[in-house]
């Protein structure tokens, strides 16, 4: 089944389309909220989200765009809304920390290790993680499409609805950020 | 090798850390998962909007519009009940209750 027999198959309400479409790009969807939100039960969440927004909004989809790149996009608003709601639930525990005792629940950074990055790796991966989580939303963004999905610039550049001059500046400023947050990380803790 | 440049090395070895990693998995049964989930939204529709109506904010805004409707209502009745001179010209020779008319019915006699 090519792209256009599936989407008027998802369209007409069919559930092996269905079926099909989530065997297939479960795993990208999955992978790009894992990325961007680093932890595994919330992308996972959001991985339903978005096939159950797919469900409901196939008709409205008029195929002027890839599937994949249809995905991408609800899964990074998905994940940015799921990222303001968490700054603001982190706003609000800071205001309730002021008035309670228990400190210690506001800023608790937790350590996340990409299940697929190799072993020898996994320490160096969790620094670069813990510091894309600086990093302003569009950056770590379009860095976790290069990084974890491998997506050409191009690519990154229609997913994000940017120019391929903006997406080039957004990851050469990511990396900047990056690297200048890893500096600090090191200098700090290992020199 | 000295200070800066074992920094430098962490630093770029962090950044190619993430080069040829394997996609992550979803757990299994999504389709099951998502099922069940779709399912429950539909049921609770009815739950949703009762929970949405009975947020704090959604009732002191409910609460302020009629009280605002309220408010309109009552300051147009209140206008509309002082009759102007030509309305109550109006009503007196409607019902004939000028001093002279009581009067004239008063001296009727039986």
């Amino acid at each position: 089944m090519n792209q256009p027999e599936l989407i008027e198959a998802l369209q007409q309400g069919n559930d092996q389309a269905f079926k099909k479409l989530i065997d297939e790009w479960q795993d990208m969807v999955y992978n790009t909220a894992l990325g961007i939100i680093q932890n595994e039960d919330d992308a996972d969440e959001i991985t339903q989200e978005v096939f159950i927004q797919v469900y409901q909004s196939i008709r409205s989809f008029k195929g002027d765009a890839k599937i994949s790149t249809w995905l991408y996009r609800i899964t990074v608003t998905k994940a940015l809304d799921y990222l303001k709601k968490q700054r603001t639930k982190k706003r609000f525990g800071f205001v309730q920390s002021i008035w309670s005792s228990n400190k210690n629940e506001v800023d608790e950074v937790k350590e996340f290790h990409h299940p697929g990055v190799a072993l020898e790796n996994k320490e160096m991966a969790s620094q670069l993680f813990k510091a894309m989580k600086q990093l302003p939303d569009n950056q770590r963004i379009a860095f976790t499409l290069h990084k974890l999905e491998a997506q050409k610039y191009g690519d990154i550049a229609v997913i994000m609805n940017i120019s391929l001059q903006a997406t080039e500046s957004l990851i050469a400023r990511a990396k900047t950020n990056l690297k200048k947050t890893l500096e600090e990380y090191y200098i700090k803790n290992i020199a | 090798m000295n200070k800066k440049e074992n920094i430098d090395k962490w630093v770029d070895d962090s950044l190619h850390s993430l080069d040829n990693v394997q996609r992550a998995n979803t757990k299994p049964y999504l389709l099951t998962r998502l099922n069940v989930k779709m399912q429950n939204t539909h049921s609770s529709i009815w739950d949703n909007a009762l929970q949405f109506i009975s947020k704090p904010l959604v009732a002191a805004v409910c609460m302020l519009v009629v009280i605002a409707v309220n408010v309109i209502v009552i300051s147009k009745n209140y206008n509309n009940t002082n009759p102007t001179n030509e309305e109550q010209y109006a009503t007196v020779d409607e019902y004939n209750t000028n001093i002279t008319a009581l009067n004239y019915t008063e001296n009727i006699e039986p």
